[in-house]
């Protein structure tokens, strides 16, 4: 353990242990897979901080790690699981049954069902833009072009716009 | 950054916190621990069959069928091979989870599909010689009664069964890996 190491890892947990959170809770169905997913994240971004040179910002670090260990959980789990096309879909899925008795909040299950149907790129995109990241940050993220990644949020903006019933509240900035 | 567009969102998990260094000591990943349990899946099953064909070898042996026990050494070296082969496929998983998603994606489908494309050349050709040697050897063992013709004709169910087992594990292989392709394509048109 290096001084350098549990420094980052302590700045990375106070700015970013809930975002993580949430990742994991929206890509694992079952609390306890999501838990495991949680542990995964934590210490990948552990192992990574003994490579961290500055390459990048800390967010950026940090999100490509959680997004990639998430992806890599979910992939293990279901080798190329069926996905659908973001621009596919009409409306939020209903939330599956086992999550549906369980959710304080019907909008959110809609959304976590959502983010397990479409690509990982695409609810990569999504789960960066609800975390408030920027068109530029949510590309240098995923690798993906500004436009690309312009057209998945408007599209999610749509969507999940209707589920929360807040127009009024939706903003997006892609710079 | 910019203000997250629901506030719903972002409310959640506000009391998270991450998991102590200290309990890292002696953990691996979740995928590491899912590999490592697979691996050590089919080590077992390797390590089975090297045993159950040692056993005919000796048996054969003991009968005088020295082709035949020449064959199933030769199909104990094969599944070496393999194994071998297993070990050299799964270190080559280097874990670079800082790259950009995108680059991560195809990094880990470009893998699984060169391991799936390449499925005949280190998992089912070392088997060869070895199958080829026991069903020449069973051949052998009664062309001097019945002629190598019908000898032949003979081993020619076992050996028509073989090769539908290898066909088969080629084909599902190599579906597989055009899935991965398709996918592949579509990433790299997101560029």
């Amino acid at each position: 353990m290096t001084a350098q190491q549990e420094h980052l890892y302590r700045q990375a947990e106070a700015q970013f242990a809930p975002a993580i959170a949430r990742l994991a809770h929206a890509m694992e169905r079952q609390p306890d897979r999501a838990a495991d997913l949680m542990q995964d994240i934590h210490f990948e971004l552990w192992r990574s901080f003994a490579r961290f040179e500055g390459q990048c910002s800390l967010s950026t670090w940090v999100y490509r790690i959680a997004h990639n260990v998430a992806a890599d959980h979910v992939g293990a789990a279901t080798r190329l699981p069926k996905t659908i096309p973001l621009d596919q879909i009409e409306t939020l899925p209903a939330p599956h049954d086992a999550e549906r008795g369980h959710a304080e909040n019907h909008a959110m299950s809609r959304v976590h069902e959502l983010l397990r149907q479409v690509a990982p790129l695409d609810a990569q995109v999504i789960l960066l833009w609800l975390e408030g990241q920027t068109g530029a940050e949510i590309a240098e993220i995923t690798g993906l072009n500004s436009n690309a990644v312009a057209v998945r949020t408007h599209r999610a903006k749509a969507l999940i716009a209707k589920a929360f019933e807040e127009p009024q509240t939706v903003g997006i900035a892609h710079d | 950054m910019t203000n997250p567009p629901f506030l719903q969102w972002t409310d959640q998990s506000q009391d998270a916190q991450f998991v102590l260094p200290g309990t890292f000591a002696a953990k691996s990943s979740r995928l590491e621990t899912t590999v490592r349990r697979r691996n050590a899946l089919e080590y077992g099953v390797g390590l089975f069959c090297i045993a159950a064909f040692g056993w005919v070898a000796w048996l054969t042996a003991s009968a005088g069928a020295l082709l035949m026990s020449a064959g199933w050494i030769v199909l104990i070296i094969g599944v070496i091979v393999v194994l071998a082969n297993l070990t050299r496929i799964a270190s080559n998983l280097e874990r670079r989870p800082e790259l950009d998603c995108r680059s991560h994606l195809r990094a880990q489908l470009v893998r699984q599909k060169q391991a799936l494309n390449s499925v005949t050349s280190w998992y089912l050709a070392p088997l060869v010689p070895g199958m080829v040697l026991v069903l020449g050897a069973a051949a052998a063992q009664v062309a001097g009664e019945i002629g190598w013709l019908k000898a032949l004709a003979g081993t020619a169910p076992s050996a028509m069964f073989v090769v539908l087992v290898f066909g088969a594990v080629r084909w599902l292989n190599h579906r597989a890996a055009r899935k991965l392709v398709a996918e592949i394509d579509r990433l790299d048109a997101l560029e």
